[in-house]
């Protein structure tokens, strides 16, 4: 079985909607500093905790196999890593289409902040944007920091061939179950 | 009531040979065994044969009448066909959200083809463009697969309430 | 009316994580939905600002612009980290003012806790011990007497240490607590107001320095008290509750007049575009600047008791103690005894570390089956180094890690220092000569000692 790209999701269930993952997302991708009076920006993070009526539970990047935004990107910016899907922000236009091309509203375009200045463009006058979502926390060896971080244990990193493999042999137990005489 | 049919697997007749797989990728390739092209063809089964310490049956799709994929599917490619839950490839974006939903883990992705899409999600059709129905319970050597159909169940159900009131 | 604490109704999620960590059950609503604080109960401990990661989203269309926000919360228009739904008022904009007006003469005192944190603000090691760099930069800031509260910590354990031996010479009200903690003095006051005559009656160090700071202070500096505006500076959120208490007013007007946390002191130094990291060190001003090693470990969770045992020994026995590092009442987490040989005297102690370890030690004195002396009840978890107003912790994992080099870097600080016990402080010794008289004297009754008041 071929391995697909793992991602990250919430169980919400488990989600108490705090945004500890929220903080911690834009923590580890942004902040050097321990405590709170080391964020300079607004808070910019790559996983959306959502509340739909009684349910929370944090939206992220699936890593799409046929990643559409990926697929969308007028300036080849969003691209695969092994099995990752990942912006590279410096060659993001601000073009919207990969905003239009997921469907789960887990990229978002947020300004740029160089040393805790938002930079604006000279001829506009209004702020640079860039594409801004979930990349696994591909740089830090433990992994994503949300799932390390959520108080409520609510989410996880999904493998998705382990998963196929968890769920049938549970499949097996009730199959079994079936054909009891 | 029931809209879709599905293949089930006896434990106590499965043994383990994968002959389903085998049937079922021949089935979706349309290639034939002992030929030069079926070398190049990946051996992608829409059911999967899970051995456990004692025994050994094939997991597919039940064709849910709820179907979870579908309902998790953000892109609306999986849709009900005939007596099953079909997946419409061309619309597949590759998201996992119905792997994730399938509770059996009866949902996977792969590439097929050389389109531009890589990955989609792949499951048990029934065989829906094979004439014959689904290869694997045809092929299967111990007859340990069958395909259950909706008014098949309903009247099994029926049959069941009569006989508990014959025998309470 | 303004609270000292206060949750944004707008940003809370209703997720109740304060709702675990407040040690006093003063947060409560339904599940999903913005939590409210009951003023009966809050401790105003801070502990609630501490865990909530609720933050205003940029831009956030739900609620009010940040501007408006930072005002109503009394930040300096400087401060750029997110607004969280938990939060205390700050007051640095007043301190700016007061610091930059002529016609008033401007006094601090900065807690001991306060060293051990600050740093982290500036991206600086967890706990990194920065008390000479802080000197300077409130001295930057433009304060005209930079005084210490380790000194009036020191001064504390001259007159607790002396109420306790007098309790127990002349058995007074025992078990004596301790009173140098303003969420746990709230807590008994309205939960335990029958054990009141057990709280010791010395103000808390800040309000022992806020006292002198308009009276010994305006008389050494020779300004008139009205002029001066005395500033705090505090690991902890209930200090501005504490400055606030109407019976506050020794020296004539509010003793001390602003409190800010150890983060608006962490704001104020950016806003005045003091390069902290790069401060050379300085030291306190005398004549209420100089501290021991005792002073300096009321900080963390044991150290009061630690502070005074060193002195009562000594004052007891006459002699000097083995090991001044007494850790049997050191690293407390929640209830520790332990026993204390003084002399013929085998005195008992319990050090509580959290609020919500306190209520069964204090149901024993209720019900007469406590047999211990000294009671020190701190009520953040690990003590002030882990209080409401310190550098707030990103990262709940790192939590635990960031509080042990805390507390680390204070015993250090201790260590480090040439005089580590209380009544070797030669400041203490001279205000009780020039000024004071004696320990539980006149002059001190008036000054630092308190009562109490039922409430709820």
């Amino acid at each position: 079985m071929e391995k697909l790209s793992p991602f990250v999701v919430g169980d919400g269930e488990k989600c108490i909607g705090c945004k500890a993952c929220e903080v911690a997302c834009h923590v580890s991708h942004n902040v050097e500093g321990i405590t709170a009076g080391n964020i300079d920006t607004p808070v910019f993070p790559k996983l959306f905790v959502t509340r739909v009526e009684e349910v929370t539970m944090p939206v992220q990047c699936h890593h799409c196999e046929d990643a559409p935004c990926a697929q969308a990107c007028l300036e080849k910016a969003i691209y695969f890593e092994d099995d990752k899907v990942l912006i590279q922000t410096e060659k993001c236009k601000g073009c919207k289409d990969c905003l239009v091309a997921c469907p789960f509203g887990a990229v978002e375009l947020v300004p740029r902040f160089v040393k805790g200045k938002e930079v604006i463009q000279e001829n506009l006058g209004k702020p640079v944007l860039y594409g801004n979502k979930c990349d696994l926390c591909y740089t830090r060896e433990k992994g994503p920091i949300c799932v390390e971080t959520c108080p409520q244990q609510a989410l996880r990193l999904v493998e998705p061939h382990k998963e196929k493999k968890e769920k049938n042999k549970k499949a097996v137990a009730t199959i079994i179950g079936m054909f009891k005489k | 009531m029931l809209d879709t049919a599905f293949v089930i697997g006896d434990p106590d007749l499965c043994i383990g040979c994968r002959t389903c797989e085998l049937a079922c990728v021949l089935a979706h390739t349309k290639k034939q065994l002992g030929t030069e092209e079926i070398k190049s063809v990946p051996f992608l089964p829409r059911l999967s044969v899970v051995k456990t310490e004692d025994i050994s049956v094939p997991i597919q799709c039940r064709q849910c009448e709820d179907a979870p994929c579908a309902e998790a599917c953000p892109e609306k490619a999986i849709v009900h066909r005939g007596q099953a839950i079909y997946v419409l490839a061309e619309k597949c974006v590759g998201c996992k959200n119905c792997l994730m939903a399938c509770p059996i883990g009866a949902v996977y992705l792969t590439r097929e083809g050389e389109g531009t899409c890589q990955k989609t999600a792949y499951k048990c059709d029934l065989c829906a463009e094979v004439a014959d129905g689904p290869q694997c319970v045809k092929k299967c050597p111990t007859k340990a697969l069958s395909v259950l159909l909706p008014e098949t169940i309903e009247a099994s159900i029926k049959d069941k309430r009569t006989n508990a009131v014959r025998n309470a | 009316m303004q609270y000292t604490i206060e949750i944004d109704q707008e940003l809370c999620t209703g997720c109740h994580r304060c709702t675990d960590v407040c040690p006093v059950g003063a947060i409560g609503g339904p599940e999903g939905m913005p939590v409210d604080i009951n003023y009966d109960k809050c401790c105003f401990c801070g502990q609630c600002v501490q865990i909530c990661s609720a933050y205003q989203e940029y831009k956030s269309d739900t609620s009010k612009p940040r501007e408006t926000k930072m005002q109503e919360r009394g930040l300096l228009a400087s401060v750029k980290e997110p607004l969280f739904a938990a939060h205390n008022m700050g007051h640095a904009q007043q301190v700016w003012q007061a610091i930059n007006n002529p016609d008033v003469v401007t006094m601090v005192q900065c807690a001991p806790a306060v060293r051990v944190g600050l740093a982290e603000d500036f991206g600086m090691e967890s706990g990194e011990l920065v008390a000479g760099k802080m000197i300077t930069a409130l001295r930057k800031l433009g304060f005209d007497k930079v005084y210490d509260t380790n000194f009036t910590a020191d001064l504390t354990i001259m007159e607790e240490g002396s109420e306790l031996i007098k309790r127990i010479q002349e058995n007074g009200t025992l078990p004596m607590f301790t009173s140098c903690c303003p969420a746990w003095v709230k807590y008994v006051e309205q939960e335990y107001f029958d054990l009141q005559a057990n709280l010791s009656t010395c103000k808390s160090p800040q309000q022992m320095a806020g006292a002198l700071f308009k009276t010994y202070g305006a008389q050494v500096e020779k300004v008139d008290p009205k002029k001066i505006v005395s500033v705090s500076v505090m690991p902890c959120t209930a200090k501005k509750f504490e400055a606030a208490r109407p019976e506050m007013k020794s020296s004539g007007s509010q003793d001390v007049d602003i409190v800010l946390t150890t983060r608006e002191l962490a704001n104020l130094i950016k806003y005045a575009g003091i390069d902290f990291k790069n401060l050379e060190p300085s030291q306190p001003d005398s004549v209420l600047g100089a501290y021991t090693g005792a002073g300096h470990i009321f900080g963390v969770t044991g150290g009061v008791m630690e502070a005074a045992l060193r002195t009562g020994y000594e004052l007891i026995t006459g002699k000097a103690l083995d090991d001044i590092n007494i850790l049997d009442v050191r690293y407390s987490e929640g209830v520790k005894r332990a026993t204390i040989q003084v002399g013929d005297l085998a005195i008992k102690t319990v050090v509580v570390a959290g609020l919500a370890n306190a209520a069964p030690i204090l149901e024993e004195v209720k019900n007469g089956t406590a047999d211990f002396h000294f009671v020190e009840v701190m009520a953040c978890p690990q003590g002030c180094i882990s209080g409401g107003g310190q550098p707030k912790v990103l990262l709940e994992n790192e939590r635990k890690a960031v509080y042990t080099s805390r507390r680390d870097s204070m015993y250090k600080h201790d260590e480090e220092l040439p005089l580590r016990k209380s009544h070797d402080n030669p400041e203490v010794a001279k205000l009780y000569k020039d000024f004071l008289g004696k320990p539980l004297g006149h002059k001190s009754h008036e000054l630092l000692h308190t009562h109490y008041v039922r409430r709820g």
